[in-house]
């Protein structure tokens, strides 16, 4: 595995010194991946940033929770959960966009974010909300903490039947902020600004 | 010597050894030309007695021709055609000079040889080389068909071994290993058939065996290289043909488009091929649809569907050794199909004691990954002083024991459990997405 990462990232230092661009940062997200990667085969890891993430945020968000981890039954390769149901945010947004047709007319998106349901005769999202908890739960992970999940794309984010409750999952890539930057004067105003 | 060049010279004998008087004094760059002809000859001398006898002849004839003109003075020298060559000393009989300088006189000597002789001698020659040449090669590929035939492939290994050990390995004339003393007496032509054997047949399976990495890297390059080679030629020859035949911008586009249709075919099934980490890149680059050319996103589009999940009993083996019990005592249920499958972990859902559960055993890496993450890696290893090791990323040791401040709170995970207990009787449309990109 080490060996393809490093064939890849050659190509791509090759790419980058023969002046060939392709229109995204190639090395810069290989090099991320090269440290990333190896990290998410460790389930205790990946346990571990989910009780402490999971603790913090549902305790300081109301309606977002995340899987519970089952220490006893659980190894480096095996991890055991609680189940969370729920739809993938992903799913709901395709299928609020694919409702009208998709198109790139100007307010499509707006009108389709107005439309989504949990199901197609299932309880309307309010956006707006789901939005707004999804920003806190990062606000209380990035500042307060100072450990984050990494890998927030919509296909990870569950919502539940009722579309109310918001579910984090899939804590295989997690980054920590370091301790001089967690404690540094610039971040503690951020910190304090975002306090109510 | 090729088929053309002898079809050429057999077209040549007839012109200037029949049917046309007198021909001209043939021009500078023919006398090279049959000069060389004459020397390639020269060279399957070796091979064949039937050259050997005809050159020798000729040059017999040609040295009578010399004595009569009296031009051994000029002839000793060999660069007397003007060209700018270093003069070989030529030895006075032929017999003691190196093989080298022989050679170049026995061009020079071909120049004033009868020209239908010479001819005749250099096709000969290439004749011989060409039969030399098919029976040097058919040895050794019956040899690897009849490898080929071992059906086992345990014998094809000991075979391997034995291939490399009996040395003496020569591939290309370049010897790569010579033993000082080969235990066996070995005859000349067993290198020479091993040498394509070993190469063909035994040096993947070796490789496999000894070092997986670097099979993967040959398999990695031998897929990306006809793709840069097919823009290279896109970028250097076929634009520019178009653009000079005064194409529009959109034929040239369309040009492009054709070659990332087809370098995106490439590119799956390298990533097909090869799965792995590879795969775990093309998913990532799969998802920029706003940066890469839509033939890449469309081909990557099955990258997703390209994890088949790992068999029921190699999942059962894993939870049975890390868990220390079997999966029946462990588990209430536990469903053998996964809920959801990717390139490191595939998820089960399972119940314990009527609690619905949902378990995600780990992968088991391929064979090439497992052996370079563990061993020799410096990018994989967490140590403090590697490649990977990420001081902002928390360690075992760094971690503190779980508290109740850290930890979910005991009622809180009850609470939970009462609630997935509850919604499991009103069954719902409502699945978990646990696929893990």
């Amino acid at each position: 595995m080490t060996m393809d990462m490093a064939n890849m990232l050659f190509v791509s230092n090759a790419m980058d010194r023969m002046k060939i661009h392709l229109p995204f940062d190639h090395t810069s997200i290989l090099r991320e991946y090269r440290n990333q990667v190896p990290l998410e085969f460790d389930f205790e890891r990946e346990r571990d940033m989910l009780t402490r993430i999971g603790g913090a945020v549902t305790r300081a968000v109301p309606d977002v929770r995340c899987p519970a981890a089952f220490e006893a039954m659980s190894s480096k390769r095996v991890l055991t959960m609680s189940f969370v149901e729920g739809e993938s945010l992903a799913d709901v947004i395709q299928r609020a966009l694919n409702a009208n047709g998709l198109s790139t007319r100007a307010g499509h998106s707006e009108a389709a974010a107005a439309a989504m349901k949990t199901s197609p005769s299932g309880a309307a999202v309010d956006a707006s909300r789901v939005l707004t908890k999804l920003v806190e739960t990062f606000g209380v992970q990035i500042f307060e903490i100072g450990t984050f999940h990494s890998d927030p794309h919509p296909g990870n984010l569950l919502l539940s039947p009722d579309g109310k409750t918001l579910s984090l999952i899939d804590f295989g890539q997690c980054k920590a902020r370091s301790y001089y930057l967690h404690w540094s004067p610039y971040d503690r105003v951020g910190a304090v600004n975002a306090d109510p | 010597m090729s088929a053309p060049t002898a079809k050429k010279q057999r077209r040549d004998l007839r012109r200037g050894g029949f049917g046309h008087p007198a021909p001209a004094p043939p021009p500078a760059w023919r006398v090279k030309l049959e000069a060389s002809i004459a020397n390639a000859a020269s060279d399957s001398k070796h091979h064949s007695d039937d050259a050997a006898k005809r050159q020798k002849k000729a040059d017999d004839a040609k040295k009578a021709k010399k004595a009569s003109a009296s031009a051994s003075a000029s002839a000793s020298r060999d660069g007397d055609d003007g060209g700018g060559r270093r003069g070989n000393v030529r030895g006075g009989d032929g017999a003691i000079a190196p093989p080298r300088a022989r050679a170049r006189s026995n061009s020079n000597r071909a120049k004033s040889l009868p020209l239908p002789l010479g001819f005749a001698a250099a096709l000969l020659g290439a004749a011989s080389k060409v039969t030399f040449g098919a029976v040097n090669g058919a040895l050794p590929l019956a040899v690897v068909l009849a490898v080929k035939t071992f059906r086992g492939r345990r014998e094809r290994d000991a075979l391997s071994v034995l291939a490399v050990v009996s040395g003496g390995v020569s591939i290309g004339g370049i010897k790569v290993i010579s033993p000082p003393a080969t235990p066996l007496p070995l005859p000349a032509f067993v290198p020479r058939m091993l040498a394509p054997l070993v190469v063909v047949r035994v040096a993947p399976s070796v490789l496999s065996v000894a070092a997986p990495g670097v099979l993967r890297t040959l398999r990695f390059y031998g897929h990306l290289f006809p793709v840069i080679a097919g823009y290279l030629k896109c970028l250097l020859i076929d634009s520019k043909r178009l653009a000079a035949t005064g194409a529009s911008e959109d034929e040239i586009q369309d040009a492009w488009d054709a070659k990332h249709a087809w370098g995106a075919s490439r590119v799956a099934d390298m990533i097909h091929d090869l799965v792995g980490f590879y795969l775990k890149v093309g998913q990532v680059f799969a998802t920029k649809s706003d940066l890469l050319p839509p033939q890449y996103v469309s081909a990557l589009k099955g990258v997703f569907d390209e994890c088949p999940p790992v068999p029921f009993a190699e999942i059962a083996k894993i939870v049975e050794e890390d868990l220390g019990s079997s999966v029946t005592s462990t588990f209430f249920t536990f469903q053998q199909k996964p809920i959801a499958s990717a390139t490191i972990a595939q998820v089960h859902a399972a119940t314990l004691r009527r609690v619905l559960l949902t378990l995600v055993p780990i992968r088991p890496r391929r064979r090439g990954e497992r052996r370079s993450l563990r061993t020799f890696s410096p990018g994989a290893s967490l140590r403090p002083g590697s490649l990977a090791f990420n001081p902002d990323t928390p360690r075992r040791l760094s971690t503190p024991p779980l508290t109740p401040f850290n930890s979910t709170p005991t009622f809180a995970r009850m609470e939970r459990l009462v609630e997935t207990a509850r919604e499991r009787k009103s069954p719902s449309r409502f699945k978990t997405r646990g696929r893990r990109l």
